[in-house]
């Protein structure tokens, strides 16, 4: 690959909180290359809001990056002042927060807040921002006499298609989406995504899709960072992590989806629940959830590293890989875990 | 995966005794006065639910699907008795539901139980996980102390909720979501209830979670006989834990069957559209054409003949000018003008419809 648009290196999130520092987020690093779309994905509390935040640089007052390096067309940006941040933000570097479809102005015209973006924040004139208005509308698939509509007279899958032509409005180079299609019905939410697809296609976007649905990681992304409690466990292309993963909190996902294909699988879920970041515990954070854990993933914690082509992957057992993916095909394999924990 | 205690209810046989059965459904809700009312005009309403009819067998688990506005949950709650309906019956046991008053209502009130999306909102914050599932016993008067509290113990028992100790003190806010909705799940089952109405029961939680809560209610409903009506979006989730499943559109049903069926070769072109639409995790499968766009069309104008045919891609003039009657088509009932009453797709329209 040549230079990625996007480098994360050893990033560290921390939230100050009345019963301690909280590490939301703790030496994490990936990649997006240009006009490759990421896939972070994990459960409730992993830490892939607060990453993609951070990439922003719009963190509650509580939150710091006290390590780390976002190396984005090669400036950090964990050292950029705020004003440098605010000629980037939208310009290069765009995000479409979590159920950013309610944060329309209500009592303005959608047309207006996008020419409002557009003049105040592109130097467009008022004539060339109408244009490009239409021009965005098009693009997200909605028809320009929209233009002159309150959100409340849109749905809600074309109020989010709106949010994303104002994340795309001054041409960025990466958009953050984060849950983009949680609250949408199925119709609407494959619209949106192929809205997505098409983007890369036509203007080569680069697309970091935090997500807790493999499926739709499946339908969108090039590549997939799977996380932990703050950590990054799994790191492959798209095809790689459905077809061979590694790690086994990865395998216990897959395991625990649904999937209309195949009607006749049988959902495994994995026990227990993810560790508190205030105390996070010594080792593998997934270990005590873990069928496969040995002593040593207790007290050592493992490195993420290759174990393929494109392919990194963070656990002790690794070279085992073959017999935990047979293992972990079955229900009693995961069983085991909570009566030894 | 051949274990038989983790078999799938939908290979289980549906037993024939009817315990509810829903006749010609209506809800409107009136647009009344206040400003909404002047812009909507005076005879206004939201038509929420138009027209459902389902026969519901003992033991029988089934699925209402369809998207927001569609009617899935204002019919849950018609079942509940939340609402009074329009117009139309709902029987349990031959009872009809409208006409309970007090104790027969009382009693009803028991024997079904209502279980929502959102585990957080559904407990007390102050009352404690023991005096949460007391508290249905001692309102309906049942048992001495120590029976209540042997029932709270076997109920947290069977959600799995062990050791019974080391929640019954805590407060809902110092568990985790997966155990709050089994608190709510145990709870729902303090009463010994037959009927178990579901709505989004797994929709707020993680992933890894969820598949767990899924399994106990699906073996829960297994052991204890129960009648479940699960209304969700999701239809992966009604595929996973269904015998039967109902699709709505607009306030109707437009086909309902066996769940195998409905969703491995749907009939109908909303289904169709709306199976076709579910992102599957299998990133080399081909996406299928999804053939309609858009969400669905208010509930206060609703189209005519047929509510779908502004949307459907095999629209025929008769659509526009009727409401197809449901047809039966290999045990599956569908209401398109696409099938004949002998069950057999209109000819025309065969090749599009093989699947």
């Amino acid at each position: 690959m040549t230079k990625p648009l996007l480098d994360v290196q050893d990033l560290h999130i921390h939230y100050d909180t009345d019963n301690g520092v909280m590490k939301a987020v703790e030496g994490v690093s990936f990649t997006v290359g240009a006009g490759h779309h990421l896939g972070l994905i994990g459960e409730s509390g992993c830490g892939k809001t607060t990453a993609g935040r951070a990439l922003m640089r719009v963190m509650p007052r509580n939150a710091s990056i006290p390590h780390g390096k976002a190396l984005f067309k090669g400036r950090d940006l964990v050292q950029l002042s705020e004003d440098q941040m605010r000629e980037l933000r939208w310009r290069e570097l765009s995000m479409v927060p979590q159920a950013s479809m309610d944060s329309l102005n209500p009592v303005h015209r959608v047309g207006r807040q996008l020419v409002e973006v557009l003049t105040v924040r592109g130097e467009f004139s008022k004539r060339d921002a109408l244009e490009r208005a239409s021009e965005l509308f098009d693009l997200v698939g909605l028809s320009r006499d929209r233009l002159s509509h309150f959100p409340h007279e849109f749905s809600g899958g074309m109020r989010q298609r709106a949010v994303i032509a104002l994340a795309l409005a001054l041409n960025p180079d990466m958009v953050i989406a984060d849950e983009p299609v949680t609250a949408l019905d199925v119709i609407v939410q494959r619209q949106v995504l192929q809205t997505f697809r098409q983007l890369q296609d036509r203007l080569s976007l680069s697309v970091i899709m935090i997500t807790h649905d493999i499926s739709v990681v499946a339908e969108t992304c090039d590549e997939v960072a799977v996380m932990y409690a703050g950590k990054i466990v799994e790191w492959a292309t798209v095809q790689t992590f459905f077809n061979e993963p590694v790690h086994p909190y990865t395998l216990g996902l897959q395991n625990a989806y649904p999937n209309l294909a195949k009607p006749d699988m049988e959902l495994i879920s994995i026990e227990g629940y993810p560790p508190n970041l205030l105390n996070p515990p010594a080792g593998c954070r997934f270990a005590p959830r873990c069928p496969f854990s040995q002593e040593r993933c207790f007290a050592e914690e493992p490195p993420l590293v290759n174990v393929g082509p494109d392919h990194k992957a963070a656990c002790h057992r690794a070279d085992e890989v073959d017999m935990l993916r047979e293992q972990a095909k079955f229900p009693a394999t995961w069983q085991q875990s909570i009566e030894n924990g | 995966m051949a274990n038989p205690q983790t078999h799938a209810p939908k290979d289980t046989p549906v037993p024939d005794e009817v315990l509810i059965e829903i006749t010609d459904l209506v809800k409107h809700f009136p647009i009344g006065g206040g400003l909404s009312g002047a812009l909507a005009g005076k005879n206004g309403a939201v038509r929420a639910v138009n027209g459902v009819s389902i026969t519901i067998r003992r033991g029988e688990v089934i699925g209402i699907a369809g998207e927001s506005g569609c009617g899935k949950s204002t019919t849950a709650k018609l079942l509940m008795k939340l609402f009074e309906p329009t117009s139309g019956t709902i029987r349990v046991d031959r009872e009809d539901l409208g006409s309970l008053k007090r104790k027969a209502l009382k009693r009803y009130r028991r024997r079904a139980q209502l279980m929502f999306q959102n585990p957080y909102e559904s407990l007390n914050p102050r009352f404690t996980i023991r005096r949460a599932l007391l508290e249905p016993l001692i309102i309906h008067g049942i048992g001495t102390p120590e029976e209540r509290m042997e029932r709270v113990m076997q109920a947290m028992h069977d959600v799995h909720l062990r050791p019974q100790e080391s929640y019954l003190d805590k407060l809902p806010h110092q568990l985790s979501g997966g155990q709050l909705q089994r608190v709510v799940l145990a709870r729902a089952l303090m009463l010994e209830p037959d009927i178990l109405v579901a709505d989004e029961p797994v929709s707020m939680l993680d992933v890894s979670v969820r598949a767990g809560i899924m399994n106990t209610m699906r073996d829960l409903a297994a052991k204890r006989n129960l009648t479940v009506i699960y209304i969700s979006h999701d239809l992966s989730l009604l595929q996973y834990l269904c015998n039967t499943t109902a699709v709505m559109y607009l306030g109707r049903v437009v086909e309902i069957g066996p769940t195998r069926k409905v969703i491995q070769q749907p009939k109908h072109p909303y289904t169709q559209a709306l199976i076709a639409a579910v992102p599957v995790p299998e990133p080399e499968r081909s996406q299928k054409e999804v053939p309609i766009q858009g969400g669905v069309p208010s509930a206060i104008h609703i189209p005519s003949g047929c509510p779908f045919h502004p949307r459907c891609p095999h629209a025929m003039d008769i659509c526009s000018k009727e409401m197809p009657k449901p047809v039966k088509v290999n045990g599956v009932q569908v209401s398109c003008f696409l099938y004949t009453d002998d069950g057999n797709p209109a000819d025309s329209q065969r090749a599009d419809l093989d699947r």
